[in-house]
């Protein structure tokens, strides 16, 4: 009896483990004038296992990813292919759903892969309405040097999903 | 006797000094629907096809910019041709090169491989494509391939090719990122090198008339105007703006401004 209530917990740790990703980004790209170079950084993205699909648009200056379930994508990942194709990755507004934890005060959502600080910026209600556990919510994360990607990002929320 | 040679030395005079006054000057804009942006043009009697890669779509205008057809579902159209009753589509996300024809679609049957198909000139059996991330031209004449260039900056060496022409046994390469025009003679071998020393910042579109050529300087939003012999005859600039193609048609030039919803059209003067 004990070993299958093991089993049970180990599944259901190991099922919000696996939904623990980035679902959404919409990444702003700069400096994407040039039609064959933007829509080469599309062909580049859609190479990426873990993506349902990519639109890239000159006019918005903007990639659009929406991530397959269960990828195993980190948006340093996505921002390193932006940088591969000779762009510089800025703002992006993403949806990811983690763990929220306390950290250092402040409060953090880890996707397992990277961990995203929540921002002073956020609005007080949105951040009171924060609690431990798991969470999905929309944000806009903030532009990072691009020679300085790390796994760990500053999320300013817009939307608790 | 000296009369009739006065009389034929001011004629001569005369011609050579109106064919130096003649002159590409602007005429007018084409004002296309919002948000479009015309990448590529090919002319079909008095209507124009162009590409709208943005919008994974072509449109067919008539010459006022009134839209009278359009094909859509191409995933980023890129420069494309018009031969002999056949719209050529370069596919650049799925390597295709699509054939439309009395409202039909099909794939032309291609002895290559390309990776991302940017521009492509057709003549009868004979194709010509701009071979994008391979940096070279694949030159299929009845289904027999031949490559032209390689990566590379020097003489001879491509660096993401984007448009192609063919007149009679040269082949006219947009070495796009070497920000120059290179001319090839059918079997591969470099003829000549244009423009290298006319501040080209991507040489993106090609474009040829019967008495030279026009190329694209697309980030620096000029149109710069060829003879045969590679000389530089004329700087377009007037209501430019981020050409990537151009399109000889009688005595017009029409310009993509692929960052504003318009064609610019020259009139020859």
């Amino acid at each position: 009896m004990k070993s299958i209530a093991l089993i049970i917990v180990v599944m259901v740790v190991g099922s919000f483990s696996s939904n623990a990703q980035i679902q959404k980004v919409d990444q702003e790209v700069f400096g994407m004038d040039c039609a064959p170079c933007a829509y080469g950084l599309e062909r580049g993205l859609k190479k990426m296992d873990g993506l349902e699909s990519v639109k890239v648009s000159l006019n918005d200056g903007k990639a659009y990813l929406n991530l397959a379930n269960n990828n195993n994508l980190s948006l340093k990942q996505i921002q390193e292919e932006v940088k591969k194709n000779g762009f510089s990755a800025k703002n992006a507004e993403i949806v990811i759903k983690g763990t929220l934890v306390e950290q250092d005060g402040n409060y953090a959502i880890r996707t397992g892969k990277e961990t995203f600080t929540i921002a002073e910026a956020t609005s007080t209600n949105l951040y009171s309405e924060l609690k431990p556990g798991v969470v999905k919510v929309k944000g806009i994360v903030k532009d990072e040097e691009d020679g300085e990607l790390s796994t760990k990002w500053e999320i300013k929320l817009t939307e608790i999903l | 006797m000296n009369r009739f040679i006065l009389i034929l030395v001011f004629t001569l005079l005369l011609i050579s000094c109106k064919q130096e006054n003649v002159k590409w000057t602007f005429e007018e804009k084409i004002k296309l629907p919002e948000k479009v942006r015309p990448l590529s043009l090919a002319k079909t009697g008095d209507d124009i096809w162009f590409s709208d890669p943005e919008q994974f779509r072509l449109l067919k205008i008539d010459p006022s910019g009134n839209k009278i057809n359009s094909i859509v579902g191409i995933k980023r159209p890129m420069n494309i041709d018009f031969d002999k009753g056949k719209l050529y589509v370069p596919e650049f996300l799925t390597d295709t090169i699509w054939v439309f024809e009395d409202g039909k679609k099909s794939a032309l049957f291609l002895n290559a491989e390309p990776q991302a198909p940017a521009g492509l000139n057709a003549k009868g059996d004979t194709i010509a494509i701009a071979d994008f991330y391979n940096h070279r031209i694949i030159l299929q004449i009845k289904e027999q391939v031949s490559y032209i260039g390689k990566e590379g900056h020097n003489k001879g060496e491509l660096y993401y090719p984007i448009d192609v022409k063919i007149k009679g046994d040269k082949v006219f390469v947009a070495d796009a990122y070497n920000n120059r025009v290179q001319v090839f003679n059918i079997d591969g071998k470099i003829l000549e090198i244009i423009g290298e020393e006319d501040g080209f910042n991507v040489a993106s579109g090609i474009a040829l008339s019967e008495n030279g050529f026009a190329v694209t300087d697309q980030e620096n939003s000029r149109v710069l105007i060829y003879d045969f012999n590679g000389e530089l005859e004329q700087i377009l600039t007037d209501d430019i703006n981020y050409p990537t193609d151009a399109l000889f048609d009688k005595n017009k030039l029409y310009i993509t401004n692929f960052k504003e919803n318009s064609i610019a059209v020259y009139k020859m003067r």
